[in-house]
């Protein structure tokens, strides 16, 4: 019997993330791996970050996270998308050797303070009294815990299917978490199915690069960590080719033989990411599809062919590999493959990703039914923030959506449940020109800090350069050129961002490249910050709002029988707590409000 | 909803009959306590029973139950109804009693909100019920019920699909940047230029809305003496007039409504109403005269025949000289010293012979009303009302915001915002909302791969 605080199955971006968490915030933690080669694998594409995902990777850096920092260590290629595009919608990306993340992390891992490594398959949950107590392995060995955070992303009952194929699998040729499953399932979750899949690695040195074009990084990399000190570099080049009509023929002619077109996957899977079947079949008049070559790192050859993703057989990836020019004499290295896994159905989660249904477990990652590194990260530094919290007897922390990509997502989560894989976009916020990089240590380190997941040396350089930011801003807004307010002017573009920094004092100039976005953005979008902060300082209030200690909430009338029963037993302190309580509605909540302004005119009266 | 409510639908006070209505899911099993039905209780069938005082242990009248299943209800939830005499005591006894058996008395318009909630009927269309319900003349009735048959919600839903389509290509480009999709911002201020004008023709039918459900505003003006109030009278006694305290007027002016082959005209009888006044009280009093000519929808301008146009005629004139207005000659049987020469001088307007004294030629003149003030039958039968107005304003400002942005080559994330404000506006008229409709449109469209 091994006895800890806080387990976390599963050694993906989620629950390292989670474990990392936990651990920090002073709980003895476990974190359980199938296999301790396997830490912090990249199942998928080799990269971090893009439109969206590079906001949220920035969130989990700025709270403590690890994911940014050591993307940026392991970084080979470096690219900040929509450059041409607002500062908001601003979002670096970097392609990982995916050997020396794996690699980093684990050794990373290995030297956290209060956190322990294990090698173990996990079987069941061990509840006791309606609260997570610990877990089972399959070698009969029980774990004693306090909580537990789930994060088995595709292994949960994971099913690879090529061609005509299929055989139970986490990752190809990695066993898969059936027993955990069957588990979860028996204990009374609502258990969805999900697909995914992924396309076929080819030996660098089979390519005929000169039919692909280059796509180089940029000149001034910009990293996905506000820790990063070192110089970004960067070392390999990707490339992009085109799939052609030769291609699309024989995908249509063995069309039969796809495991999604057969029939034989039920999961759904992301829309986003389509497999190159899907593409050809649902966008039939497209005459080529984008292909891009991306190395899978430093020391290896292996090259992974994005946008190729595919559930054929093996024989037929191959012939249409050949048809593709630059790919005529490629060697495969690995086939692609599609994988169904288990999923919970997120609504019967709490935002703190406790579930409802038992005490003091917590899920993170594609089992909630994301998709993406970026998403289950961000998830399990939330659920390993919580769990603790929770420990601790803290109120649970979090995030709201007008605050965090973070927010969003849960919140999207918890609320509308998914019939997909989730996958984080910019549009989902609906304050996207305040949910930007340059300021997402503005936004959450103080929280992190309050965690204790900031360290003093990150905290003291983090309020220096948000004073700079923030001074610079204030000094701008002040400033006129020939009478007419600097600002304005900046933002019908009559003059450069480069004239704006020109009339800050020395002191104030930016010295880095998101100090200098920060400023821009500030710049251009104030109306609309200052209309989303008068909404978020609403939202806020209201969310602060105290439940008078008195309050009898059966003399509340629309409300209904169950919900005056559940504030009764719960007690919520404001109106914050009362919404996080499940089947709140928004019109009882506001008659709740309603209720508690009158009550305090009232007494204001009397 | 977790909750069962109930109320009378019919108003209170006697009648033949009355009618309780219980929505939600304990609608039936409550009903059951209190109905003994005669027969089995099938949906959307009615059932002959007696009511039970199941406190009493008697019985206290019979009548029909009408069981209606969920969805196929109203609200879209379970629902009874339950027709009884129309004694109110009757009535509110059924409510007692359900109440008593758990359910909750609902509040105003919660059936109609229900029925909202559950996506029976979008906001348009359940105000439209509302406004049916108050509704002040038979072309009210109708042109509310054919907003409830969904007459604006199609033409919002139309524009809102329009923003919608520019959004997901804004979306598109700003998601997958690498998809190498490029929009021409140049198109997307095109189509917003034509959205914009469908914007404003709506906004244009707000007077029409509330004409034909509140009333036809007119203000009968005159110089003192010319017979405003006789005709006023007069008018009232021609046609039904509802007599009724109506919200807004003040004490100073009387207003009435008349309602002409079922549209409604609300009259104002400016009495006291001095062009030249004289002291601060007539000041006011003009003051106000001048609000309520201003606000109105046409002005009827009545002239005494039997005495010349005169200084205070021409003033009077002058004052109303913008507005749509019905020249009326009174007193026709004195002798008549003006000529329709001398009217015309005063300005454009049809002309109308009475004498408002001998109830002469009022028909005449209530026709010439209508035919000037209510329009045609063959323009469509949508109005918007003053929520609605409001929220296509916003979408209107929102839309040229965006149309300057693109011109000033602003990027896209920032016309993004205009846009996301426009179709905000737009939901908030008939209550949804989208991001995922963006999202799943930009993939049906799209072809996404990275």
């Amino acid at each position: 019997m091994i006895d800890v605080d806080i387990v976390v199955v599963g050694a993906g971006h989620a629950g390292i993330e989670a474990a990392h968490a936990a651990a920090r915030l002073g709980f003895q933690t476990m974190l359980l791996t199938i296999h301790l080669e396997t830490i912090a694998q990249m199942s998928c594409n080799p990269s971090i970050g893009g439109t969206a995902k590079g906001q949220l990777v920035r969130e989990i850096d700025a709270l403590g996270g690890i994911m940014g920092w050591m993307g940026d260590k392991c970084g080979i290629h470096f690219r900040l998308l929509n450059v041409k595009k607002g500062p908001a919608v601003q979002s670096p990306r970097a392609q990982e050797d995916k050997a020396c993340y794996r690699l980093h992390m684990k050794h990373y891992l290995e030297t956290v303070k209060n956190l322990i490594i294990y090698q173990g398959i996990a079987t069941g949950i061990i509840v006791k009294e309606g609260k997570a107590a610990g877990v089972e392995l399959l070698d009969g060995t029980k774990i004693k815990s306090k909580a537990v955070i789930l994060t088995p992303g595709t292994f949960l009952n994971g099913l690879i299917h090529i061609g005509e194929r299929n055989y139970p699998a986490g990752r190809a040729n990695e066993p898969a978490s059936i027993e955990l499953a069957e588990n979860l399932k028996n204990l009374g979750f609502q258990i969805g199915r999900l697909k995914t899949g992924t396309p076929m690695r080819i030996h660098a040195d089979s390519i005929d690069y000169s039919k692909f074009e280059v796509q180089k990084g940029d000149k001034d990399p910009v990293p996905l960590s506000f820790r990063t000190k070192h110089l970004l570099e960067n070392k390999i080049v990707c490339y992009l080719g085109y799939t052609n009509e030769n291609v699309h023929k024989i995908i249509r002619e063995n069309l039969h033989r796809s495991a999604l077109y057969s029939g034989r996957i039920i999961g759904i899977g992301p829309r986003y990411c389509p497999s190159i079947e899907d593409k050809i079949v649902k966008f039939p008049h497209h005459k080529r599809h984008h292909i891009f070559l991306e190395p899978e790192g430093i020391d290896t050859k292996e090259v992974y062919a994005n946008g190729l993703s595919s559930s054929l057989p093996y024989e037929v990836q191959e012939e249409m590999m050949r048809k593709i020019p630059g790919l005529e004499n490629a060697v495969m290295m690995r086939p692609g493959y599609a994988i169904e896994y288990d999923f919970v159905q997120p609504t019967q989660l709490y935002h703190t990703l406790e579930t409802k249904l038992i005490e003091n477990l917590y899920l993170a990652g594609q089992i909630n039914g994301t998709s993406g590194y970026e998403e289950a990260a961000g998830q399990g530094i939330i659920a390993g923030i919580n769990s603790a919290l929770k420990l601790k007897g803290k109120p649970p922390f979090v995030l709201r959506r007008e605050e965090s990509y973070i927010g969003v997502m849960i919140d999207d989560l918890i609320t509308q449940g998914v019939d997909e894989p989730y996958r984080l976009f910019t549009s989902r916020a609906e304050h996207r020109l305040y949910l930007r990089i340059d300021n997402a240590d503005i936004r959450l380190t103080p929280y992190g800090r309050k965690f204790g997941l900031v360290d003093d040396e990150q905290y003291a350089e983090f309020l220096k350069s948000k004073e700079r930011r923030e001074k610079a801003r204030e000094y701008i807004f002040i400033q006129k050129i020939e009478g007419k307010p600097a600002q304005n002017l900046f933002s019908t573009g009559k003059i450069s961002l480069q004239e704006v920094i020109a009339l800050l004092p020395g002191e104030l100039k930016p010295s880095t490249n998101d100090e200098k976005r920060f400023l821009e953005a500030e710049l251009r979008y104030k109306g609309y910050l200052e209309k989303e902060r008068r909404i978020a300082e609403r939202i806020k209030k209201e969310e602060s709002l105290k439940i008078p200690e008195n309050i009898d909430f059966y003399s509340i009338e629309g409300l209904s029988n169950e919900l005056k029963e559940k504030l009764t037993k719960y007690r919520p302190k404001t109106i914050g707590e009362a919404r996080r309580i499940s089947g709140m509605t928004p019109a009882a909540l506001s008659l709740l409000i309603a209720r508690i302004r009158g009550w305090k005119k009232n007494s204001e009266k009397s | 909803m977790d909750d069962t409510i109930v109320a009378p639908s019919t108003p209170q006070g006697k009648g033949a009959i009355a009618m309780v209505r219980l929505s939600g899911d304990q609608a039936l099993s409550i009903a059951k306590r209190l109905f003994k039905p005669a027969g089995k209780i099938l949906p959307r069938k009615a059932t002959y029973g007696k009511l039970y005082d199941f406190e009493e242990g008697s019985f206290f009248d019979e009548g029909i139950l009408i069981y209606y299943k969920a969805p196929n209800s109203y609200t879209g939830e379970e629902m009874v109804e339950i027709t009884c005499h129309g004694n109110p005591i009757v009535a509110w006894r059924i409510v007692e009693l359900a109440i008593k058996s758990g359910a909750r008395q609902a509040n105003p318009g919660e059936f109609t909100y229900r029925a909202f909630l559950n996506g029976k009927m979008d906001l348009p269309r359940a105000e439209a019920v509302e406004e049916l319900v108050e509704a002040q003349s038979y072309r009210g009735v109708k042109l509310s019920f054919s907003q409830l048959e969904g007459g604006l919600s199609k033409r919002i839903e139309t524009l809102r699909e329009e923003l919608l389509n520019l959004a997901i290509l804004l979306e598109t480009e700003i998601e997958f940047p690498e998809e190498g999709i490029s929009i021409d911002l140049k198109e997307v201020e095109k189509a917003l230029k034509n959205t914009k004008e469908k914007i404003n023709s709506l906004i244009a039918l707000f007077d029409r809305g509330r004409q034909f459900l509140e009333g036809i505003k007119l203000v009968l003006v005159g110089k003192p003496n010319v017979g405003k109030s006789s005709l006023f009278n007069a008018l009232l006694e021609e046609e039904r007039a509802i007599v009724t305290e109506i919200p807004g007027t003040t004490r100073d002016f009387l207003r009435e409504r008349i309602i002409v082959k079922g549209v409604p005209f609300l009259i104002t009888d400016t009495a006291g109403m001095n062009p030249r006044p004289s002291d601060e009280i007539e000041k006011e009093g003009m003051r106000r005269a001048l609000k309520l000519i201003e606000e109105a929808d046409g002005v009827l301008f009545l002239l005494d025949a039997s005495s010349p146009i005169d200084e205070s005629d021409r003033a009077l004139a002058e004052i109303v000289s913008n507005k749509r207005k019905v020249f009326v000659l009174n007193k026709i049987d004195l002798k008549k010293v003006i000529s329709e020469e001398d009217i015309k001088k005063l300005g454009n307007g049809h002309i109308i012979k009475i004498s408002a004294k001998k109830r002469e030629n009022l028909e005449e003149l209530t026709e010439t009303l209508w035919k000037c003030f209510s329009g045609t039958s063959t323009q469509e039968e949508i109005y918007v009302n003053s929520r609605q107005k409001a929220f296509l304003e916003g979408a209107l400002s929102h839309i040229e915001k965006a149309s300057e942005m693109i011109r000033n080559h602003e990027t896209e994330e920032i016309v993004a915002e205009e846009i996301r404000g426009a179709i905000k506006s737009l939901e908030e008229i008939l209550g949804k909302i989208s991001s995922e409709e963006i999202l799943k449109n930009i993939f049906s469209r799209f072809c996404i791969g990275k």
